[in-house]
């Protein structure tokens, strides 16, 4: 029995230093606009998929409302910019981690999160709505979907997943890794609805009118704010900043054109399955 | 500054047991049907009929060479296209097919592993090749079998938290929807860690005693 | 009993049996001498089935052997085999090692068939070792064990491949001397082993066979005094005293 002690001192001795270790290295690490400027480097962190702030056009290049706006961010620090893309659910936790300077990905601005995040004034404003599947017809309201043999599909994470379990009480609420699979999931029959901010619905229906139907008007309000770590107000003000000037000069309006009246992008962009 | 704040487990404690309850019960079901598809899959490779044997060497060329999370998304995603598999079921089907793989493998160099002459006196005393099959051949080979069986019971536990990503309730899965909530990706994470840890070393010592005890009989 | 026409064997590119044929009477000894590689132990193993070949015929009992599946299984049943390495299945006792073929492939009541097994352990000298598993037995008990095995399948010929090679100076006498009573109760027996003693003193017939041909073939006493073939006058040199 004499080994096995030995092994569970080492996994103790093992659990407890990284336990004091992760304590230490887990300071957030000053990453403020001089910072990035020394680095030469602007880290930004996405999750592709959500249209039309982030996605992937057929030349498999990072394209998007969001994407916009943070190449301008780059442009203004005089910095390169370089996109990692993440699961949603993924994003904070890169950014507690310091992989990633900020956060630009159609991220709501909820009290849950900016316990672990600070976030720039909203950017844009957006709600919740319904993609619902055509075997279902005329679903009218929530109600008519909380029905006990439903699945709800949601993005793992998000806003949709936190309001999907609060709202849905007899229907069932599955998380996925990302809208593309919970649309999956829909368009397959095995969930009814799904949850997503109205710009995404819009599009994804769009792109599938043969399976699905949607109710757009939102049924929440969310504010869109860019993310970054906590203890940086500095980059948040410079941020602010930085949106207020977007606005005023006309770049809002024109990205805002582009992408969610006109979009010409459209073409570009090849559809979900 | 991060701080560490380990209270979330206890906050969460019933729905990590349920997600790891969900775990083993996976695990335990796809051994199940992954040795059967083994047993199946190594006479199938060591028979005489070529067909039989092109058939086999196909299925674990191919379970072999491709990842597992691809399987599990293939067999979900892309076969639910043609007919519904629930989650459960697609996992259960997916690990058994992809554990069945490695275990005809290991079930065919098990049999191959004992010496040809023992086929050759059962078949000179008149009995039929099914007969030296498993009469003779197969309860010596399940000696040497058990081992490397057993060791792929346990890495099935591990490559089991890639269902969470078909949205089954396993332990990763759960794991993941406290870290979305609650941010504390550090603790939970490792505690996770910790949980498949417990569970795999756990049975790796009685695979070491199991073994210990049958090297004893010889 | 045995008839071996022009038999010929290939593994690969390389010819084993180059046309060999023998005949066997019943009751007859006969054994088979030759270097290795000459294809003895080939010509043994197509017996019984356990070495197909493309060319020639063996016929045993007026059974042919490779005739397709169901003439193999009754010539199987025909024959029994006795190994250089033995082959007991180590995961069963000794009487389940005897028992197992006649329970199974003969379909005999199992108080029936121990019943034959022990009066064949009593033979070869072991009564008291049924229970025993053959790891715990000697390398002669063992192969006492694999001679009565095979006689409980009540076999009209014995084949036996090297039956001591694989044993202990001191162990090859208590074998021996079962082969002897064996043959003395009649059994026909072909044997391919490097023991002239044995050969000398129960073999009617003798064969010789170098590269896959019979180069030789006679009485015992004629063919140690009196060989003809100068193969056969080099062969024996290398190995008489």
């Amino acid at each position: 029995m004499d080994w096995l002690r030995k092994v569970a001192l080492v996994c103790l001795v093992t659990f407890v230093a990284t336990g004091i270790l992760g304590g230490f290295t887990a300071q957030a690490q000053d990453k403020g606009v001089a910072a990035i400027k020394k680095n030469g480097k602007l880290v930004v962190g996405t999750a592709s998929g959500y249209y039309p702030f982030e996605m992937v056009d057929k030349k498999n290049e990072l394209v998007g409302f969001d994407v916009d706006i943070a190449k301008g961010i780059a442009r203004e620090m005089g910095v390169q910019i370089e996109f990692q893309n993440y699961s949603f659910s993924g994003l904070i936790p890169a950014l507690q981690a310091s992989k990633i300077d900020l956060v630009i990905a159609g991220m709501t601005i909820t009290d849950k999160r900016k316990e672990a995040v600070d976030f720039t004034d909203p950017y844009f404003i957006s709600g919740q709505a319904l993609l619902i599947n055509k075997s279902i017809p005329n679903v009218k309201s929530i109600q008519d979907l909380d029905k006990k043999d439903y699945v709800i599909a949601v993005s793992m994470g998000t806003t949709a997943d936190q309001t999907a379990s609060r709202v849905f009480k007899n229907a069932t609420v599955k998380k996925f890794e990302g809208s593309a699979l919970a649309g999956l999931e829909l368009l397959n029959g095995k969930a009814q609805a799904v949850v997503h901010e109205t710009p995404w619905v819009a599009i994804y229906q769009r792109m599938n009118p043969d399976k699905t139907y949607a109710i757009l008007e939102p049924f929440t309000t969310e504010d869109l704010g860019i993310a970054v770590p906590k203890g940086n107000p500095e980059l948040v003000t410079w941020l602010n900043a930085f949106l207020k000037k977007y606005k005023e000069t006309g770049e809002y309006k024109k990205a805002y054109n582009y992408w969610f009246v006109d979009m010409p992008w459209w073409e570009n962009v090849p559809p979900k399955k | 500054m991060y701080k560490l704040n380990f209270a979330v487990l206890t906050e969460y404690w019933p729905a990590l047991l349920a997600g790891l309850q969900m775990t083993v019960k996976v695990s335990v079901l796809s051994i199940f049907f992954g040795t059967l598809m083994g047993v199946a899959g190594a006479l199938a490779k060591t028979s005489r009929f070529r067909a039989l044997r092109a058939l086999a060497f196909t299925y674990v060329e191919w379970i072999r060479n491709t990842p597992l999370l691809i399987q599990i998304l293939f067999i979900y995603f892309g076969l639910g296209v043609f007919f519904s598999l629930s989650p459960m079921v697609a996992s259960v089907f997916a690990l058994s097919f992809f554990s069945g793989a490695y275990i005809t493998e290991i079930i065919r160099a098990g049999i191959q592993s004992i010496h040809k002459g023992q086929r050759e006196a059962a078949l000179s005393l008149g009995m039929t090749e099914g007969q030296s099959m498993f009469l003779v051949v197969l309860p010596q080979a399940v000696r040497r079998i058990l081992p490397p069986l057993a060791g792929q019971f346990i890495t099935l536990i591990k490559d089991s938290s890639l269902i969470s990503v078909i949205a089954v309730s396993d332990l990763t899965y759960v794991a993941k929807n406290i870290v979305t909530t609650t941010f504390r990706a550090f603790e939970v994470w490792l505690a996770i860690a910790v949980f498949y840890f417990v569970l795999s070393f756990a049975l790796s010592w009685s695979v070491r005693s199991l073994e210990y005890r049958l090297a004893k009989s010889d | 009993m045995i008839e071996i026409a022009e038999v010929r064997k290939r593994f690969g590119r390389h010819e084993v049996l180059k046309g060999v044929s023998l005949s066997v009477a019943k009751g007859e000894v006969v054994v088979i001498l030759g270097p290795s590689g000459s294809g003895k132990s080939t010509l043994l193993r197509s017996i019984n089935g356990l070495e197909t070949i493309e060319g020639g015929s063996i016929v045993v009992d007026g059974v042919r052997v490779h005739d397709g599946r169901e003439t193999l299984h009754q010539v199987r049943q025909l024959t029994g085999m006795v190994f250089q390495q033995f082959n007991l299945f180590p995961h069963r006792t000794v009487i389940q090692n005897i028992t197992m073929a006649p329970i199974h492939v003969q379909k005999k009541p199992r108080t029936e068939a121990e019943e034959i097994a022990r009066v064949l352990l009593g033979k070869v000298g072991l009564p008291d070792k049924a229970e025993a598993y053959p790891s715990k037995l000697s390398g002669g008990q063992q192969q006492r064990v694999a001679i009565a095995r095979a006689l409980a399948m009540s076999p009209k010929v014995m084949l036996f491949d090297e039956p001591t090679s694989a044993l202990d100076p001191e162990l090859i006498k208590e074998v021996l001397d079962v082969m002897k009573d064996l043959a003395k109760d009649g059994m026909t027996m072909i044997v391919v082993t490097h023991e002239i003693g044995f050969a000398k003193e129960v073999a009617d017939k003798v064969v010789f066979i170098d590269d896959g041909v019979k180069i030789e073939e006679a009485t015992a006493d004629r063919f140690f005094s009196h060989p003809t073939q100068e193969r056969t006058k080099l062969f024996l040199s290398k190995i008489l005293l």
